[in-house]
Order: C-alpha cells, then sequence, then structure tokens
C-alpha cells in the first residue's frame, strides 16, 4: 500500500482552512501570521503585489475593482473578474488556485503535499465541481480528491464520537458560517455516507448578525443619547461623517457577539461626538435575549429551508438522528435552541463548528491513497538561483530600501519578502532581474527579513540569500550596542544573591528601563542601615562577584526623614546614555526622597568598606565550596580551591586595610583582583550547583508526586503536571535559579495539600502551644489554645487551622521573622 | 525562524483592558492617582514575563509589550494590523482609531533578543487626504 493522502483543505466561500492526518489525529495548521486557523478566501491585486487574505480583506470593499472575494460563487462559470490594477482577467479557479497555495505556507513541518483533499458544498454540480479540481492542480497538486461539505462535518463527527453507531439513521447537516448559509439531508446508502438533498442561502451569516447588532440596538441607543441627524446613513455612507465609527462598532458588534455566546449579557462602549459637538459616552450593555431578538427572523428563516427538505423528502423530524451544527454561527445558544425548538429534532453540538469539515476532509484524506501519475512523482528542481543585495545594514530611517539583482532563469518565479517578527508580507511578486522593495523596519531593533523565490506552485526555489538584516535604532553604522548584560543585585532566599538583568547584551543604546524592588529589611532612618543599589556587568547568570561592578547608589539611614519599612517598594529608573554612562534612580513611594547618581564606565565607583564585605563573603563561599568538595570526593577541586585561599586572604587583609578616603587607584586594582579569584572559583564549581539541584529537583519531584496522587486536588494535579511537562527546558537550562524555581513550586504544592492535612495541622498547633510563653498577648493565646484542643478533639480541622493562624500571628516578629534571608543588598 | 507562540486569551484581554485604561487615562485625568498602578502592571508584563519558552540557547520568559498604533501609516504589506478603511480613498492610509493594540512577544535567545506579533492591532484607517 502506498502512502496516503492526509491533507485536507475546507475551500471555503468565506474562509479556508487546512488540516492534516497523523496518526490518527488531525491538526489544523494555522496562520504563521497572526495564529488564525482560518484564510479568509480573498485575494487582492495592489500594485504589483498579490495578497491572500486578511491583508486582501482590508481593501475588499474599497477596491473592489482589484480585490476578489466569494469567488467561489462564480466557480464553473464563464464569468471572469477584470482587476484593475493589472489590467488582466482572472478566472474564479486562477483566484481559488490563490487561496490554497496561501495554505501551503500553513503547512508548519515543511512538507510539500503532491495530493490533496478539497471540499465542495452539496449544491455544487459536475462544471463547478471539475473547477475545483482544476484550482488544486493550479495550484500545484497532482491529485486532487473531491469531497461533499456535509459528508465531512459528518465524518468529524463520526470521528470524534467513535462509539456512535450511524448505520439505517439519517441527519441533518446545518452549516451558518460568516457569509452562507447550507442545509443538507445526510444518509448512509449501502454502506457510504450520501448528501440525498440540500437548500442553502448564499447570503446570510455571522456577519450580517454584526451589522444587525449595531442597526438596531447601537444606533437607537446612540440617537437617545446624543444628537444625531441620520445617524445610520451618516456611518454607512462613505462620505458620511461617522463612516468610522460604522467599522467601529462593527468590531465591537462582532466581540460583543461573541460573547453573548458564552454569557447573558455583553457591552459596547462607545465613545463619540454627536453633531452639536458635545461628545457622548455609551456603555451600551446587549442582553442576550436583545441579541437573540433581532437574529430570529434570520434563524426562522434556516428553519424554513430545513423543513423544506424534510417535506420534500417525505420524513418527519423524528426520523432524524440529529442536526449536526456546523460554522462559526452556530456558536450562538440561541440558534441551537431555536432549530430545536422549531423543529423538535435533537441539536448535536458534537464538533468543533469552525474547522469540522477541513477536519472531517483530513480524515478522508487518511483513507485515500496517493495515486500520482509517472511523470509527476519525480520531482524537477530548478536550478539555484544567486542573488547580489545592496542595502543598509544600520538605519535610522523608518523604512529602508532592499534592491537584489537576481541571475539565473526569473521566469515563472515569484518572491516574497516577509518580517520575521510578523509585521511585514510583500505580498507575492514577480520575479525580474532586479528586486527593489522598501522595507519597514521596527524600531529600536534588529529587524529580521525572509527571502523567499516561489516558483508558480508556491513551493520554495533555492537561491543563495534568504535572509535580510537590518538594526534599525538611533546609532551611527559603528553600531552602539550595549557589550555585556547589566543586572542589578539582590538578595535571594538562600541567603545568597542573584542576578536580575537590566539591559540584555545587544540592546541599542541609549536605553531606559524601570524595575520595582522590594525593601527586604526595615531601615531606621538616621541609623547607618543601608540599601546597596549595585549594578554589574557581565553574563547575567554568573554570580555577581564574577562580574564587572558598574554602578553603586547607597540609601542611608542617615539620609532618611522616617524610618523605610520591610516591603517598601522602591521604583528604581536605568538609563545607559550613548556613550554607555550609566545614570540609576531610586524613588521610594509613595511620595519619599529621590536618589539620583550616574556612573561613567571610565569612574568605577568601588566603596573601600562593600569592598572589604565582598571579600569576606567570597571567602566564606570558598570555604564552603571546598568543605562540600571533600565531602563529595572531588580532590582535584579541592586542591584548585586551595590555591585560591592564599591570594584570598592576602586580598582580605589589603581591602580591610584600604582607608574610606583612599584616594588612590588601589580599590579598583583589589576590585579586578577579587573578580579574578571570583571567576576561577565560579569555573571550577560550574555544573556542580546545577547537578546537585537536579538530584534535589527529581527527589522533590517523586516526594510531590506520592502527594499529589494521594490527596491533591484537580488544581494541583494539573500544577504538578505543567511542571512536569516543561522540565526538561529548565532541567536542561544550565540555569541554577530556574531549577530552583520548579523545586520552590513544588514544594508550595505538597505544602498547600499538606496544609490540609489533619497531621499537619494538629503538628502544627502544638508547635505553637510550646512556643506559648512567648506570644504577645497571653490571655488570648488562653483562649485560642483552650479552642484549639476542642476543635482537634471535635475534629473540625477547618476552625483548627483558623486558631493556628491567629496563635502565629501572635509570636513576637523577631521570631517570625527567623527564616528571613540574610541581607547583603537589601532589596528582594 | 518559524517559530509560533500563543499567548493565553486571558493575558491578551488583560493587556487590551491596559490599554484602554491608559487611553482613558490621558483623556480623562488621573483623579485617582492610579497611573502608577496602570504602569506597573505594564511593566509586569513588559519585564517579568507570563511564561517560559524553551528555543534554542535556552530557555527564556515571554515578555509581552504592547504598541498604539495610532497616527501610523497604514500600507497593504503591514501584516501586525487588521484594518478597516473608512471614507472613499485608498491611498497614503493612516490609522485614525484603535481598537485593539498590537502586542507583541519579547523573546531571548543566545543572539540577542526578538520579537514576534501575537495580537494584531485592530484599527480604522483612513486616507491622509480625508483626515
Amino acid at each position: 500500500m502506498g502512502s496516503m493522502i492526509n491533507f485536507g483543505i475546507d475551500l471555503g466561500t468565506t474562509n479556508s482552512l487546512l488540516a492534516r492526518f497523523n496518526k490518527g489525529e488531525v491538526e489544523v495548521f494555522k496562520n504563521p501570521n497572526g495564529f488564525k486557523e482560518t484564510l479568509p478566501s480573498i485575494v487582492g491585486f495592489r500594485n504589483d503585489r498579490i495578497l491572500v487574505g486578511e491583508q486582501a480583506r482590508t481593501f475588499a470593499e474599497k477596491d473592489p475593482k482589484s480585490v476578489v472575494s466569494q469567488f467561489k460563487r462564480k466557480m464553473g462559470t464563464t464569468e471572469t473578474f477584470k482587476i484593475k490594477s493589472t489590467g488582466q482577467s482572472k478566472t474564479p479557479i486562477e483566484l481559488s488556485a490563490f487561496v490554497l497555495k496561501e495554505l501551503k505556507t500553513f503547512i508548519r513541518t515543511g512538507e510539500v503535499p503532491d495530493a490533496v483533499v478539497l471540499t465542495i458544498p452539496a449544491s455544487f454540480d459536475m462544471l463547478q465541481s471539475n473547477a475545483t479540481k482544476e484550482a488544486g492542480y493550479a495550484a500545484g497538486f497532482k491529485q486532487v480528491v473531491l469531497l461533499q461539505e456535509p459528508i465531512a462535518a459528518s465524518l468529524a463527527y463520526a470521528n470524534k464520537e467513535k462509539g456512535i453507531d450511524l448505520k439505517n439513521s439519517q441527519w441533518i447537516v446545518y452549516d451558518l458560517g460568516g457569509g452562507t448559509f447550507d442545509v443538507a439531508l445526510v444518509k448512509i446508502v449501502q454502506g457510504e455516507l450520501k448528501v440525498v438533498d440540500h437548500e442553502g442561502d448564499n447570503y446570510l451569516g455571522g456577519a450580517d448578525f454584526d451589522a444587525l447588532i449595531v442597526e438596531q440596538i447601537v444606533v437607537p441607543a446612540l440617537t437617545k443619547r446624543g444628537q444625531f441627524k441620520d445617524l445610520l446613513s451618516q456611518m454607512r455612507s462613505e462620505s458620511g461623517k461617522h463612516n468610522r465609527l460604522w467599522y467601529r462598532l462593527l468590531n465591537l458588534a462582532e466581540q460583543a457577539k461573541i460573547e453573548l455566546s458564552a454569557r447573558s449579557s455583553a457591552e459596547i462602549e462607545v465613545t463619540v461626538e454627536d453633531d452639536s459637538g458635545t461628545t457622548v459616552e455609551a456603555i451600551l450593555p446587549i442582553s442576550r435575549s436583545e441579541f437573540e431578538s433581532i437574529i430570529k427572523d434570520s434563524i426562522d428563516r434556516t428553519a424554513e429551508m430545513l423543513r423544506t427538505i424534510l417535506t420534500r423528502n417525505s420524513l418527519r423530524p423524528q426520523d432524524l438522528k440529529f442536526v449536526l451544527m456546523v460554522g462559526g454561527s452556530t456558536y450562538s445558544p440561541f440558534v441551537r435552541q431555536r432549530i430545536e425548538e422549531l423543529l423538535g429534532i435533537p441539536v448535536n453540538t458534537g464538533i468543533d463548528p469552525t474547522n469540522a469539515i477541513a477536519v472531517g476532509a483530513a480524515y478522508f484524506a487518511a483513507t485515500r491513497e496517493v495515486n500520482l501519475r509517472e511523470q509527476d512523482a519525480k520531482p524537477t528542481a530548478p536550478d539555484a538561483i544567486r542573488i547580489r543585495v545592496a542595502y543598509n545594514r544600520a538605519s535610522q530611517e523608518a523604512e529602508e530600501m532592499f534592491s537584489a539583482k537576481v541571475e539565473g532563469s526569473t521566469e515563472g518565479l515569484f518572491y516574497r519578502i516577509v518580517r520575521n517578527d510578523g509585521g511585514y508580507d510583500s505580498g507575492l511578486k514577480t520575479l525580474a532581474v532586479r528586486i527593489v522593495e522598501d522595507l519597514p523596519l521596527q524600531a529600536d531593533a534588529y529587524n529580521l527579513f525572509s527571502l523567499k523565490i516561489l516558483d508558480r506552485h508556491n513551493n520554495v526555489v533555492p537561491a543563495d540569500v534568504d535572509t535580510i538584516q537590518i538594526a534599525q535604532g538611533k546609532y551611527s553604522v559603528a553600531g552602539q550596542l550595549l557589550p555585556e548584560d547589566l543586572a542589578l543585585v539582590k538578595d535571594d532566599m538562600a541567603g545568597d544573591t542573584k542576578l536580575e538583568p537590566i539591559f540584555v547584551k545587544n540592546t541599542v543604546l541609549p536605553a531606559r528601563t524601570k524595575k520595582t524592588v522590594e525593601v527586604s529589611k526595615t531601615i531606621v532612618h538616621g541609623s547607618d542601615d543601608q540599601i546597596q543599589i549595585i549594578v554589574v556587568e557581565g553574563p547575567s547568570d554568573n554570580h555577581f562577584t564574577a562580574n564587572k561592578r558598574i554602578g553603586y547608589l547607597v540609601i542611608s539611614g542617615k539620609g532618611l526623614k522616617r524610618d523605610l519599612m520591610r516591603g517598601t517598594e522602591i521604583d528604581l529608573t536605568f538609563e545607559v546614555s550613548e556613550s554607555r554612562d550609566l545614570t540609576v534612580q531610586a524613588f521610594v513611594n509613595p511620595s519619599g526622597p529621590e536618589f539620583s547618581q550616574v556612573f561613567t564606565p571610565t569612574r568605577r565607583d568601588v566603596p573601600a568598606a562593600t569592598l572589604a564585605e565582598e571579600v569576606r563573603m567570597l571567602g566564606t563561599r570558598l570555604e564552603e565550596e571546598k568543605a562540600e568538595a571533600l565531602a563529595s570526593e572531588r580532590f582535584e577541586v579541592v586542591d584548585h580551591l586551595d590555591k585560591l585561599l592564599a591570594p584570598l586572604k592576602e586580598l582580605h587583609v589589603e581591602s580591610g586595610l584600604l582607608a574610606a578616603d583612599d584616594v588612590t587607584d588601589s580599590r579598583y586594582k583589589l576590585e579586578d583582583r577579587k573578580r579574578k579569584i571570583a571567576q576561577e572559583m565560579n569555573g571550577l564549581i560550574a555544573g556542580k550547583r546545577v547537578e546537585r539541584l537536579r538530584g534535589e529537583y527529581r527527589e522533590t519531584k517523586e516526594r510531590v508526586t506520592a502527594i499529589v496522587t494521594e490527596s491533591g486536588n484537580d488544581q494541583e494535579r494539573r500544577q504538578l503536571h505543567e511542571i512536569v511537562a516543561r522540565e526538561h527546558t529548565f532541567l536542561n537550562s544550565n540555569n541554577p535559579s530556574k531549577i530552583e524555581a520548579a523545586v520552590d513550586h513544588l514544594d508550595r504544592i505538597s505544602f498547600q495539600i499538606l496544609r490540609r492535612t489533619p497531621d499537619f495541622l494538629i503538628g502544627w498547633f502544638q508547635h505553637l502551644i510550646e512556643k506559648r510563653e512567648m506570644l504577645n498577648d497571653q490571655l488570648q493565646a488562653k483562649n485560642l489554645i483552650d479552642a484549639g484542643k476542642k476543635h482537634v478533639a471535635a475534629e473540625e480541622f477547618d476552625r483548627l487551622a483558623e486558631v493556628n493562624a491567629r496563635l502565629h500571628a501572635l509570636l513576637p516578629q523577631q521570631v517570625k521573622e527567623s527564616e528571613e534571608m540574610r541581607h547583603f543588598t537589601g532589596i528582594c | 525562524m518559524d517559530m509560533r507562540i500563543q499567548v493565553p486569551k486571558c493575558i491578551l484581554t488583560a493587556l487590551n483592558q491596559l490599554y484602554e485604561m491608559e487611553r482613558k487615562l490621558a483623556k480623562a485625568g488621573d483623579a485617582a492617582n492610579i497611573t502608577r498602578n496602570v504602569n506597573k502592571i505594564r511593566a509586569a508584563f513588559a519585564e517579568e514575563g507570563v511564561a517560559a519558552a524553551d528555543i534554542s540557547g535556552g530557555v527564556t520568559a515571554i515578555r509581552l509589550v504592547y504598541e498604539d498604533p495610532m497616527g501610523q501609516s497604514f500600507k497593504e504589506t503591514r501584516t501586525d494590523l487588521e484594518a478597516s478603511i473608512s471614507g472613499s480613498g485608498t491611498s497614503d492610509l493612516v490609522v485614525v482609531e484603535v481598537i485593539k493594540p498590537i502586542i507583541r512577544a519579547v523573546l531571548r535567545d543566545g543572539a540577542g533578543e526578538f520579537s514576534k506579533v501575537v495580537q494584531k492591532g485592530i484599527v480604522v484607517v483612513e486616507s491622509r487626504k480625508e483626515c
């Protein structure tokens, strides 16, 4: 048996989708640009480029002479669309081929399918069906298999509900989409799914409902609130005073409509100037019943068509198994209820109404073998194209011209340039010897574009240039980029420090950012206590002692008018100028004093006392690391660490002797020496901490999994599952703080569960009783303890938890904070 | 680099609401002194990020920033905006109304920072001549 087709396309009147069957599952591919599954079936010819989808839709109403939509309705006719901008005519087949080719770009797996299943409405006759096949061939598919849309929807349903038995039954597929309505009677005839009868309205769908909301609900409400003369016509007319408002309201109405599928009411908030110049601000509530009353007539009309089918086929409602709902507009509960109510047939909402047809097509494709003609099976690779490019790699403009000269045959080829952040797409353009394109640039960023040369089936042709890179920013061509990360030193929970990146390497200068930190220890005004804001340069996953210190700002108790309480937030502003001067501003909230200092790279700021403290910390760390290395019998590391001891001791003595007002450059030399020792030490122990944490993570995971399995609720199970699912990302990251965070999260989950267990609550209660002597309010403490004992006896554990919390609050501040972190910087 | 980042809808909704709050504050003033709070929420999304992504070069936070396209020019090649054209002209278009801002995810890999549009801006545009 050969390979299967596997690819299915819903080539719709308003929207198209592509899905792929793979190992029992169907994936609906998303537009790389905007992530929607749907591609509007609209093709535009703007200037000399071809646009498909959203981009073309923007111009569909305004420039209908160069933009074409709804061409599916003309399939199989001799009608052609005259394209004003190119002077050419396009057939519905050619236009459909553009949509199909564009859908190919959705395939993120990089496959280039030769065969495909395309869906067609039940109403399509032979000519229309053949035209659809032609479109498939024109898009580069070598084998095209057609499938009726109601059948596709039924297949999607049957594959989802595998247990269901549809033998000897018949049902209705009710398809109410964005702009069209179709209804079909489907039944199994001799083991095969067949469309027996169908009806439809090509001009009924969700977009009409949006317009109804605006016309019948919003406009009357606005007219009541302000002075408007003929608001609706002023909105709908291109030259009308309120034309902008029409588009804004359509968007808001669509959002409200979607909201009303899930909730009983929604709001449209609108601000508009009325004819007298007064601003009308309105929040217009729309209830689900209001919405229902305005679409009722349309829905009843669809029910009538359904009834016609029943009459024509001499069927009673009870002869039908169900009505299968397809199309975005059937998300509305009213549509479902109304059809059920009017016809007395159960409504089936078992499938995703948006993508059911594409999904069904993919299931069908999985059962059809690829059967290519011999000559088609061998793809011929076109010769590689050589491209010589000329453009500015660095720019200060909002747009930059890209030009290129193409060598090799360009016949029948196209090119397309796309910006990688998803902000620009040149559309498909005919390839000639010269390419000239204005590329818009994102400000202050590296702009990466991909340049693709494509053949007429939208398959990529190899070329020697595929990337265009332009840096946009306020700097010269020499490039003022930050050479290393700048990071802020903060205290961490483990009693050490950690680095938080302020600006990352390659940030375009000048740059400015804000960070908010919390004071981790109370600074009494007038005292010698202080907070240190230290900025270092170097990789932000280093320990800070290994990085170069470039900025230092102290907030001392002496400079404060009142105490700075623990937990107070400090807003820090960091600014790096083009010449790499760093300015740090600290602003204590809510109306506290402001501190500011400018640092220049040539004037390093190294206070003597801090240097001595850092050297001391480094000594402690070195001893700890050595002890650990000894315990784990890593003697080589011990030897190396020993060698660092002597220079460190020297440094200790020298830095201790350094006077606070020493004017020589000794402090800088000492700081350099300290940094070198720290770097060496980090090099020796790198990996060890990560290794230890990996072990810790595994142990914690095992323990927490057992607890969660035993007593976790749904949410806790989900949290655990999420952590485990992404464990390979942090375990392989070599970043200890990421692993630590995961361990911490696991611990929190287990604590959360344990906290609910009686054993824990009783144990904690006992612990607090042991501390009763030190509790702040003895009388209250006694009452609480008595109450707690009663709760234990009565097994009222919720109440016991409350008592525990209140007892804990009575502990002296110092004890409560005994678990607190060690403070180095005083910020966290 | 074909990377597709999807941000949960609730987060995009929160950012859209934040954007609206900012606009209202700018227009109606800040009697209740909440500009700072709004700025802080925005900074939390922009600096701390919302989730981790596993990309080549390590794991990185997905930071989210929004951009107000008001007044920017619009061409058919822009794919970060979903526009409705008001008025009759279709050339030299400029954004005159913003219903939703552009939201970008900012990530970092070995080579530095890069961004991806995760929500297109929804806007009304008009020919400059008509504005």
